[in-house]
């Protein structure tokens, strides 16, 4: 590698640890309660769950491909038993509106469970 | 080199990408959060060096057409995820080959380039600006993986002879 490649690799990588960095203050000071799963099909959406993360549950309901089961516990949700071929989103395990991808996406099944704002008190 | 001598070697190469990308998403976990090494993108990156970037197209184009099509995946939501990535991180290729760029920058760039090309299909198919957030952390990633592959393809390019501009 060339010394100016070498410095264009230094100054991408100090970006990169500056963005994260400021994304991690805003995730931790926009931290959002409720939880929606929206379903994506021929370019529409419909929400079919919403749940608010602090209240420990276990929510099933049908999907494209089957079933898929979402795990609530201490503030932190994950997918599980979820009817799929690759079951990527369940290798994501728990995560909450401050994780670093606060957005579970099975993409078989054309769902997204994300946070959507705070619960009504 | 003869046309069909060419066009078998560049079969060939879009064969070994092809089984790469296969063999690593069947074999090698992703590290996390769906990141992986890439080992597929050394062979774009031979085939760049050793014989142009028109078949370095092909390869690609042909890694995630036939890719998916084995998969099964052929015109689902991870095939236009994977067609974004490829698409992007080929244009970098052509850019960098251009400015006359080291292997290992290229294959950094090209991994760095990958990654945000699927993540800006995921956040134009699912409405998602959140994924934005993700990309720090797929650059950071994508430096030490991009060197990885770009030592490989740097290996294999002094070790064997094929090819040629014609």
């Amino acid at each position: 590698m060339k010394k100016s490649e070498k410095r264009i690799i230094t100054i991408l990588f100090v970006i990169a640890v500056l963005a994260y960095g400021v994304f991690y203050f805003y995730r931790i000071n926009n931290s959002q309660d409720m939880v929606q799963v929206i379903h994506h099909f021929d370019g529409k959406e419909e929400v079919i769950l919403e749940f608010d993360a602090n209240v420990d549950n276990i929510y099933t309901f049908d999907v494209d491909l089957g079933e898929m089961t979402i795990e609530v516990k201490d503030g932190f949700y994950r997918a599980i038993n979820v009817d799929c071929p690759n079951h990527n989103c369940e290798k994501m395990g728990y995560v909450n509106s401050e994780s670093v991808l606060d957005t579970i996406i099975c993409l078989p099944n054309g769902i997204t469970i994300e946070p959507k704002g705070q619960a009504n008190e | 080199m003869s046309s069909t001598k060419r066009f078998s070697y560049v079969s060939m190469l879009a064969a070994l990408a092809i089984l790469l990308n296969l063999t690593e998403s069947m074999f090698i976990p992703p590290i996390q959060f769906g990141i992986r090494f890439g080992i597929a993108n050394i062979v774009a990156l031979i085939a760049i060096d050793r014989f142009g970037l028109k078949e370095m197209f092909i390869v690609n184009l042909m890694r995630v057409l036939i890719g998916n099509l084995i998969r099964g995946t052929i015109f689902s939501s991870i095939f236009w995820i994977s067609g974004g990535g490829v698409l992007l991180s080929s244009l970098f290729l052509v850019l960098l080959t251009r400015s006359k760029s080291s292997v290992i920058f290229k294959s950094i760039i090209s991994s760095i380039a990958h990654s945000t090309g699927q993540v800006l299909v995921v956040m134009i198919l699912y409405n998602q600006v959140s994924m934005l957030s993700f990309i720090p952390v797929l650059l950071i990633t994508s430096i030490p993986t991009g060197y990885l592959t770009g030592i490989i393809a740097k290996e294999v390019l002094k070790r064997v002879k094929v090819g040629g501009k014609i």
